[in-house]
């Protein structure tokens, strides 16, 4: 799992000139002893203010964080002005290859001057996350900035030049799984939306020196209907060691009067109840895992009459 | 019940023909059976080796009955044999009697 951020890693890059970090500007990343790390922005003007931070992803190994895609957005505001009600967005968009797009938005409003701490949590898609990994640059508009990037945005619209709106971002973290080993390439692959069909009028033959594998990790295979009239062979090894058929209730082959059935672990001891029209099958470790099944067919013949 | 082989022997009189057991062929014409039970009884006919078979009307069965109920059949054979049986889940059936009706209609076939 990796993680990132702000503001130990992050180092601000605005497109009108660098800004240090630690420098005043309307950018500033802030290290107070009281309060701990943040990023300010600070904001007068009517449209907002946009500044850029690049980011490197660092590794994180916890136990204790879930693995998965996650985003958390901590940020903490105060206001400083005349007081009211202040619209105001605010933006956190990772800019990875290609076009930009918005990991969050906030919309809220900012009433009167009242400190607010605000975390959201926000899971990501695969694709933000294979982005989030990749990492990726904002493009050409800034010549300075390479690499991933984080954009915080914040629009407010103060109708009082003398207003001031100041965001302060205790840190905004992204956790994102690390990439595994990349799978075995086949040398042939068939993949389709709608399913993959087999026909003809001559036998289907699959040829492999090591056998013919099924890999399904979340499913099962299933067989809805099953053909054939020399029945279904394991020749050679047979079925591999560790490898069966597995069902809860046993396994029935056929579909006829005279079924067979395999019980989990059955119990092999015929009681006879008094009253009882028909055979139960009791798995030995099992009593849940039961199956009743039908007397087969009794029946009686008389000697031959005649004569 | 398993088949019994019988034999007797034949003593030649003045006044009596052959008589020989299992030689003949007879007609059965039908079944009578006292029964009870639930579900449906299956009956067919069969010949020597189940060569030749006809299959009965099955009997509903009924729990208690007072009717001892015949099925009609039309089966020529020198030996032959019923054969009952139940096929559906939770069927079953108890048997006191059985009464086949058949009638010698030749002593032998051709040589």
């Amino acid at each position: 799992m990796s993680q990132i951020s702000v503001p130990a890693v992050l180092q601000d890059s605005n497109p009108d000139g660098a800004i240090a970090v630690g420098a005043g500007n309307f950018v500033t990343a802030v290290n107070d002893p009281n309060q701990g790390k943040y990023i300010q922005l600070q904001s007068d003007l009517v449209s907002g203010h946009v500044s850029f931070f690049t980011y490197e992803l660092q590794h994180v190994d916890d136990p204790g964080i879930d693995v998965g895609f996650t985003l958390r957005a901590v940020a903490r505001w105060d206001t400083a002005g005349p007081g009211g009600v202040f619209p105001t967005g605010f933006f956190v968009t990772l800019l990875g290859e290609g076009d930009p797009f918005n990991v969050v938005f906030i919309d809220f409003t900012i009433d009167g001057e009242s400190p607010t701490f605000i975390e959201i949590v926000r899971p990501l898609t695969a694709l933000e996350v294979q982005n989030l990994r990749a990492g990726g640059f904002f493009g050409p508009w800034i010549n300075d900035v390479s690499g991933p990037t984080i954009e915080l945005f914040m629009s407010t619209d103060l109708q009082d030049p003398a207003d001031e709106l100041t965001l302060r971002t205790a840190f905004i973290q992204f956790e994102a799984p690390d990439a595994g080993p990349p799978p075995p390439t086949p040398d042939v692959e068939i993949t389709s939306d709608a399913g993959i069909e087999f026909g003809g009028s001559n036998f289907i033959e699959f040829v492999s020196d090591v056998g013919l594998l099924f890999n399904f990790s979340a499913a099962q295979l299933v067989f809805n209907e099953f053909l054939s009239d020399a029945g279904l062979e394991f020749g050679g090894g047979g079925l591999a060691s560790g490898n069966a058929f597995t069902s809860d209730a046993g396994l029935v082959f056929g579909m006829s009067a005279a079924d067979i059935i395999l019980s989990v672990d059955a119990s092999g001891i015929y009681t006879i109840v008094p009253g009882k029209r028909y055979d139960t099958i009791y798995a030995r470790n099992n009593e849940d895992l039961t199956e009743d099944v039908k007397i087969p067919n009794p029946l009686w013949k008389t000697g031959y009459v005649g004569g | 019940m398993e088949n019994w082989l019988c034999w007797g022997i034949v003593m030649a009189n003045n006044n009596s023909a052959m008589r020989s057991k299992g030689e003949f062929i007879n007609h059965i014409n039908a079944v009578r059976i006292r029964v009870v039970g639930d579900g449906a009884l299956q009956l067919t006919l069969q010949s020597l080796d189940d060569v030749v078979q006809q299959v009965l009307l099955p009997l509903t069965l009924s729990e208690a009955t007072n009717i001892q109920p015949t099925r009609l059949a039309n089966f020529k054979q020198q030996r032959a044999r019923l054969y009952g049986t139940t096929t559906e889940f939770g069927e079953y059936m108890k048997i006191t009697r059985i009464v086949i009706f058949s009638k010698p209609v030749a002593t032998g076939y051709p040589g």
